[in-house]
């Protein structure tokens, strides 16, 4: 069909803005206040897609978001957005659209010959086909099953829009804008709460925008709209829907902003995330009507009636001149009343014996013929309806000439979101659907979602709770009486039947997966009885509408096939969200450089300036290795170790976690929570200590310095400084309050930097003339704090290379400056910047534990620090360190490994065997750090093995699967460089 | 998205939390030599459905650690206190 | 004397920003030149702590957890039972707080520089924070004054509410600059001038 069927006046549209489009290359013509949808029955657009599975033309079932067969591609490139309902999409000037799914077009689609092979594409084929002829034969179905599967085609060129996501907070959400949604705003917000109205529409009113202009549904809405604009305190989101329900009250909404055009240069997003904590909920999210089950049902044409209504007085189209209404309960004879205003010719056929009052009357005025007790049995026509069969029961078939159908099978009540977190739906009978379970406390629901149909009984129903709501919350405002309607609906109804009417032809319960009453009889046929085993085995409900048409009757077929109650059959369970969300909308800004806060050194931009190539460790960038040293990590890092093990380094510790721990009891707390004693460490001095969990495993190591007798200064593992601080406040809190004790993190106060190499103490002594730094003044392990040119400076001699060094501390705010002072006063002595490559490499060398050997499984001994254990004291952990299996002699404990082979490589995470065993399983240990050793010229490892030193000076494997490698090594001391300590006692 | 009042900071999203795992069990004494009672402490939950009672710590904000009354089979949340001060009488 | 410099010296050199309707309607900015002390106190010396407090600020400490006291100009913030924040323009606040707190009492540590203290100012100031912090902004909840350790990015921070338009962000200095990207950007539809507060040079 394409004649025109916009009528000249009547709707609500403004046909003083009108607006064009491009539709399959075509450009086509609507006004401000059309959807897609609208808009193309407007221009006589009746073919708007082929249906997934059998490729059968289709066009538009429904009016809203439930509908299942209208998707368009809209956009082109990067914006090009598939399989979006044309329903719920306003129209905007030059919005770019087209149908999908057809090859080479909708109109002529050579898939259709699928439709012939149907028998053979019943539910579930996937499952009993394309496995042969023998195992792996899926792969070569998979890319042309892949190819003919979907609807639309999605771009792969970045999204060029931007998402936000914000914080909001209201005492009554309601969701929800229809007549009882905006009655219980209109109560609440008398009441003086802060309410939040949403409407997902992009106006307000839901069922009262599809009566007819002039009307008392009409002004009922015009006088809604303004009580509620002129209440300051609620807030009215249109364009948004509320995507779930979740614990805490909970609510996550989107905003969409595509009819604004948001310009993401200027900082404006396409759609918000909300995320909305409120007081209380209230649901008044109407009713979605149901379709019929009769022979071919999805011809284009055939719509629901209150769809047929909406597009009439709504959108001004007249989506048929013959028209045949098909109901079992009053409400579709509005619509057939309505259309016959127009001058179309309208059969009415109800299923019922009777209508509500004065509809008879009515009808006969209007000249609508009206048929009782008879049943659809069949849609005539193949890519547009073109008449319909009928019978009463046990009757012969009649036919009918029509150009549109509009069916109504009733209404089920739109109550996914009161499922999500809330309580299971229950069938009630006199209602023919699913209604909610009861509320908890603080949720509330009304209207149409409920199962109500009398207009002035959800106008009450929506202001009772608006109150309830308001005084749940605590609101003492008068709230007045509720809205009073002018002009009832007519609200009679009865049963469908819970099979497909008799007759041939495909009855389609779930449009948009193609799934049929056949496919039901098959599901049970095999076995899959249940609700949910139905929708996965037949795919009905898991589109993008899920099922919002078909649930019902799906779940009524499926009960009267196993002869049980609707009420023990169920429904299946809804989640979230109740409508597709762009991806780009979850992600918001969390997108690039946003994805995850950074966490930078005060000596971040010396490093950028200074020829540092930076590395991501955790949340934090540092310097991974330097310019002046080479041009490639594996080249620098070398360089920079030589230098720190012949002359001097200086390399940026600021990300070690540092904790101030001080108080009277300081001392008793730290002998608790370290292995070793740290009551009688003088003051002036520091000492490295390991730290375990209860289970004995080790938690930390570090360094911990005493500064006076009530004062610690606590360094921890970059990347346990979370954990230990956490760890260290449970103990203060929870397991020992009695204890006189601060701890406080001041990893952000003090810039940190490591000095290090024979000719350090020089350096230092450069930078900070006039103090004593000599070898009796700060020996190994001292420290010292004191004041340097009105800063305050803490110096630790501590080694973390194995080379004299020390550590100094200064507030971050003059970081830079004294980094800067340091290489500028020792530059005589050829100081360099060295990073963290180097830096780790020097602390493999040295032997030293680091983040890669502590695997939150092993213990003291594992790691070669038994001895650290006191002897004499508790210490945390201390008790289930006895267990037998921790002291098996077998555990893989630390050693140092050697390459033997010099053209090959030694990988971290290596598995390690013995010499001559099958290289399968677990193996012996593994590979935990890697370097290339200056000193011995040789890439060296640190690894766990089973037996550990035991085997000192064996020859074993290690595997690396991942390249197949394999090489030889030695099992040696950890200790690469001195081993006895010297040159840290320099 | 559950809701967790923090005694010194009022209610808040449980994303600025840290769970921290059953509070009905009693810590031994440090120095408590049992072995047997340690192993039980550490290893051993009776891991309730319904009403539980279980540390959180408020770690992006007063870093307080508190006890929090939390129903595990329906989420419903009840009260919370320091866990240094005791429960509520 | 050493150089301090900023943990966002380069995002403030950058300088402003247009919004969507070609103005700027905030101020983004930091104020320097300001000082952080954190006290605390053990379990059974809270009465003493307070004494020996109170005598230095010159008034009581502030029992809230939610809203701000002064004491002069200083700002004194109660983070935690039994922890309180004194931000201050007084170099000397510290060490006169740290004499008359006896170690047996309270402890007093100088935290100077640990954190970047944000400014965003303007009638749009909530609505970009609305975009960051899980907290309701809204007057009726957050009024002059009140402040709250929430986080931005998974990262604790304390916002304070220190006038009518004009809200201070305590980040973590490591995090200083990232935080400052998170707000310039949610602030980028408004448009905003850069400012700093406070500079000692």
């Amino acid at each position: 069909m394409t004649v025109p069927a916009r009528l000249p006046t009547g709707g609500r549209i403004d046909r003083a803005r009108p607006l064009s489009f491009v539709f399959d290359h075509r450009r086509l013509h609507g006004c401000a206040g059309d959807t897609v949808a609208s808009a193309l029955l407007a221009n006589g657009v009746q073919l708007i897609g082929r249906s997934f599975k059998y490729h059968r033309p289709r066009g538009f079932l429904a009016a809203g978001v439930e509908e299942p067969n209208g998707l368009l591609t809209i956009g082109e490139g990067a914006r090009c957005t598939p399989n979006v309902p044309a329903t719920t999409t306003e129209l905007r000037e030059g919005l770019f659209c087209r149908r999908q799914n057809g090859w080479p077009s909708v109109d002529f689609d050579v898939m259709a010959l699928t439709s012939w092979l149907a028998p053979f594409f019943g539910a579930g084929f996937y499952y009993k086909t394309f496995m042969g002829p023998r195992r792996g034969s899926w792969m070569m179905y998979e890319p042309f099953i892949r190819r003919a599967a979907g609807l639309g085609e999605a771009t792969h060129l970045p999204d060029p829009d931007r998402y936000e996501t914000r914080h909001a907070f209201a005492d009554v959400l309601v969701i929800g804008a229809g007549p009882t949604g905006l009655a219980a705003a209109r109560a609440a917000g008398r009441a003086g709460c802060r309410v939040t109205l949403v409407e997902q529409d992009f106006e307000l009113g839901g069922s009262l925008l599809s009566a007819p202009a002039g009307s008392s549904d009409a002004d009922l809405l015009a006088t809604l709209e303004a009580d509620v604009a002129a209440l300051a305190n609620v807030e009215v989101l249109r364009r948004t829907t509320a995507l779930g329900v979740y614990d805490g009250n909970t609510v996550v909404l989107v905003e969409r902003h595509d009819h604004a055009r948001p310009d993401p240069a200027k900082g404006e997003a396409r759609e918000v995330i909300v995320t909305l904590r409120a007081g209380t909920i209230i649901h008044a999210t109407g009713a979605i009507e149901r379709s019929m089950l009769f022979g071919d049902n999805d011809r284009p044409g055939v719509m629901l009636a209150g769809a047929v209504r909406t597009y009439l007085n709504r959108y001004a189209v007249a989506v048929g001149q013959t028209a045949v209404i098909a109901t079992n309960n009053d409400s579709a004879w509005c619509a057939a009343l309505d259309l016959a205003a127009t001058g179309a010719h309208v059969t009415l056929l109800d299923e019922r014996a009777g209508a509500g009052a004065g509809l008879g009357e009515a009808a006969r005025r209007a000249g609508v013929d009206v048929r009782y007790e008879v049943r659809l049995r069949r849609a005539l026509g193949g890519r547009s309806v073109r008449g319909v069969e009928y019978a009463r029961r046990d009757g012969a078939p009649e036919t009918l000439a029509c150009d549109v159908v509009g069916i109504s099978g009733g209404w089920a009540p739109t109550l996914h979101l009161t499922s999500h977190t809330g309580p299971k739906p229950v069938f009630d009978t006199a209602l023919d659907a699913f209604r909610p379970g009861p509320f908890a406390t603080g949720h509330y629901g009304a209207g149409a979602m409920m199962g109500t149909r009398s207009l002035q009984e959800s106008l009450d129903e929506g202001h009772a709770v608006g109150a309830a709501a308001a005084r749940h919350v605590g609101a003492t405002g008068a709230v007045g009486a509720g809205p009073a309607c002018a002009g009832e609906w007519p609200t009679g109804h009865a049963p469908s039947p819970p099979e497909r009417s008799p007759g041939t032809g495909k009855a389609f319960i779930d449009f948009q997966n193609d799934v049929t009453t056949k496919d039901v009889a098959l599901a049970h046929e095999e076995g899959y009885h249940s609700v949910e085993h139905l929708k996965r085995f037949t795919t009905l409900g898991m589109g993008t509408d899920q099922g919002k048409t078909a649930n019902v009757d799906a779940a009524k077929v499926m009960a009267s096939l196993r002869g049980i109650e609707m009420a023990v059959a169920g429904t299946t369970t809804y989640r979230p969200p109740y409508t597709p969300v762009s991806v780009g909308a979850l992600a918001g800004r969390s997108v690039g450089t946003h994805f995850r806060a950074t966490r930078l050194t005060p000596m971040h931009d010396w490093h950028l300036a200074n020829g540092a190539v930076m590395i991501q460790a955790g949340p934090w960038l540092r310097p991974w290795y330097y310019g002046w040293a080479g041009k490639t990590v594996g080249a620098a890092y070398v360089e920079e170790m030589k230098l720190v093990r012949s002359g001097v380094g200086m390399s940026d510790v600021s990300s070690l976690g540092k904790i101030d721990i001080r108080g009277p009891d300081a001392a008793i707390f730290l002998d608790r929570v370290y292995v070793n004693a740290f009551a009688k460490l003088p003051a002036g001095k520091a000492r490295y200590g390991v730290m375990l969990n209860d289970d004995a495993t080790v938690l930390d190591d570090g360094t911990t310095a005493r500064f006076d007798e009530h004062t610690y200064f606590m360094t921890t593992t970059t990347a346990q400084a979370g954990e230990v601080m956490s760890w260290l406040e449970f103990l203060l809190q929870v397991a020992w309050p009695e204890l006189r004790v601060q701890v406080a993190s001041v990893t952000d106060r003090w810039a940190g930097m490591s000095v290090a190499g024979p000719r350090a103490r020089q350096a230092l002594q450069l930078a900070f003339p006039g103090v004593d730094l000599s070898n009796e003044s700060l020996p190994y392990m001292g420290v010292r704090e004191f004041m340097f040119q009105g800063t305050t400076v803490r110096l630790l001699r501590l080694s973390f290379s194995g080379e004299l060094a020390y550590e100094v501390y200064v507030p971050a705010d003059v970081g830079t400056a004294m980094w800067s002072r340091i290489l500028a006063e020792a530059a005589p002595l050829g100081i360099r910047p060295y990073g963290l490559e180097s830096l780790a490499s020097l602390r493999i060398e040295k032997g030293h534990v680091a983040g890669l050997e502590l695997d939150h499984r092993n213990t003291l001994e594992d790691l070669g620090l038994g001895k650290m254990a006191s002897k004499s004291k508790a210490y945390i952990g201390r008790e289930l360190a006895t267990r037998a299996n921790l002291r098996r002699p077998g555990r893989w404990s630390l050693v140092g490994l050697e390459l033997l082979e010099p053209t090959k490589k030694l990988r971290g995470g290596s598995i390690l065997f013995n010499r001559h065993e099958a290289l399968e399983g677990h193996g012996r240990g593994y590979i935990t750090s890697v370097t290339w050793s200056t000193e011995h010229q040789k890439l060296i490892a640190l690894g766990l093995f089973e037996g550990g030193l035991a085997h000192e000076g064996e020859e074993i494997v290690c595997a690396y699967p991942l390249r197949n490698e394999i090489v030889r090594a030695r099992i040696v001391s950890p200790m690469f460089i001195d081993p006895t300590g010297e040159r840290v006692h320099a | 998205m559950l809701r967790i009042p923090c005694p010194h900071c009022g209610e808040r999203d449980y994303t600025e939390f840290r769970y921290a795992g059953d509070a009905t069990k009693r810590r031994p004494v440090h120095g408590t030599e049992d072995v047997r009672a340690w192993y039980e402490h550490v290893f051993l939950f009776t891991n309730p459905k319904g009403p539980h009672r279980e540390y959180w710590q408020h770690v992006q904000g007063c870093r307080q650690w508190l006890v929090l009354e939390r129903d595990t089979a329906t989420n419903t949340v009840g009260r919370s206190w320091l866990a240094r001060t005791g429960a509520p009488s | 004397m050493l150089e301090a410099s900023s943990a966002i010296a380069a995002a403030l050199a950058t300088g402003g920003h247009d919004g969507a309707e070609g103005r700027r309607r905030l101020r983004l900015g930091e104020r320097r030149g300001w000082h952080l002390v954190q006290l605390g106190h053990y379990g059974a010396t809270a009465t003493g702590f307070a004494v020996a407090v109170s005598r230095v600020l010159g008034q009581e400490l502030p029992c809230s957890s939610t809203v701000a006291g002064h004491a002069g100009p200083d700002v004194i913030m109660r983070i935690a039972p039994d922890q309180y924040w004194v931000v201050t323009d007084d170099t000397g606040r510290a060490a006169a707080l740290a004499a008359a707190v006896p170690i047996e009492v309270g402890t007093v540590l100088d935290l100077s520089a640990s954190r970047t203290r944000l400014v965003i100012e303007g009638a749009d100031a909530r609505a970009v924070l609305a975009k960051l912090v899980p907290i309701d902004l809204h007057p009726s909840a957050f009024e002059v004054g009140r402040f709250v350790q929430t986080g931005v990015h998974h990262v604790g921070g304390l916002l304070h509410r220190a006038a009518g338009d004009r809200y201070e962000y305590f980040a973590l200095r490591t995090y200083g600059a990232t935080t400052w990207e998170a707000i310039a950007d949610a602030a980028l539809q408004f448009g905003y001038d850069t400012f700093i507060d406070g500079d000692p040079a």
